[in-house]
């Protein structure tokens, strides 16, 4: 299993925990992103979701290396699902562990801002009466990094 | 060159990908204003650039044989 991935199955936990466990790890923090039903009132019937998948990795793989450069020791492995996904079902999983609880809680709430900065991902809200290609609100700029 | 398209920018050209006339390189602002005559239905639409897979700025250098997507705002998560 890849440590970052792009999947088109169902997620599961447990298997994205055992990536980051070893002998040194006391903790280990689990996010799960799940679709829901009510946005600003507005009903959602599923979501699709797509992804540049090369370029996803590999920016997941760049989140991980920031990770591991502010908070020496935490291992991360993150999983973001892409296609139709209905209500409730795992969009993206993101677990850190670290010898010690503190920063792997820190690592874990860095790392989805980060994902919804820099990861090539795109959601479809789709209605009951229409449906529409999602942007972050925060649009793009600063957070981008760019190729040297 | 293939530009790669997803999401919303996809949707609007009809099409996985456009293709730009390019003789070796070009800057990624004159790649921007070629998408804009070839796709019309691009103008006004924010979006990146990535090379090879990382985004690019405005000034870099794009040369004909590497992989360019265009990156609208994303919404994963």
């Amino acid at each position: 299993m890849k440590l970052f991935s792009v999947v088109e199955e169902p997620i599961d936990v447990n298997q994205y925990q055992q990536l980051v466990l070893n002998e040194h790890q006391g903790a280990i923090v689990t996010f799960t992103g799940h679709v829901r039903e009510w946005t600003h009132g507005t009903k959602t019937v599923h979501l699709e979701y797509e992804a540049y998948t090369p370029m996803a990795e590999k920016m997941m793989a760049q989140i991980g290396a920031e990770i591991e450069e502010r908070w020496p020791g935490v291992m991360t492995a993150m999983a973001h699902r892409i296609g139709h996904l209905n209500i409730s079902d795992i969009a993206v999983v993101i677990v850190t562990s670290s010898p010690h609880r503190k920063n792997a809680y820190e690592a874990n709430a860095y790392a989805i801002e980060r994902i919804k900065e820099i990861v090539p991902i795109w959601k479809k809200e789709v209605w009951e009466d229409g449906e529409e290609w999602i942007g972050d609100t925060k649009q793009y700029h600063p957070d981008v990094e760019e190729e040297q | 060159m293939k530009v790669l398209l997803f999401a919303g920018l996809k949707q609007k050209v009809g099409r996985e990908f456009i293709d730009i006339p390019v003789e070796q390189s070009l800057e990624v602002s004159a790649l921007r204003e070629n998408i804009e005559e070839i796709a019309p239905t691009l103008n006004g639409e924010v979006y990146m650039v990535a090379v090879n897979e990382n985004f690019v700025r405005a000034d870099y250098r794009v040369q004909k044989e590497d992989t360019v997507a265009l990156i609208p705002p994303v919404s994963g998560g």
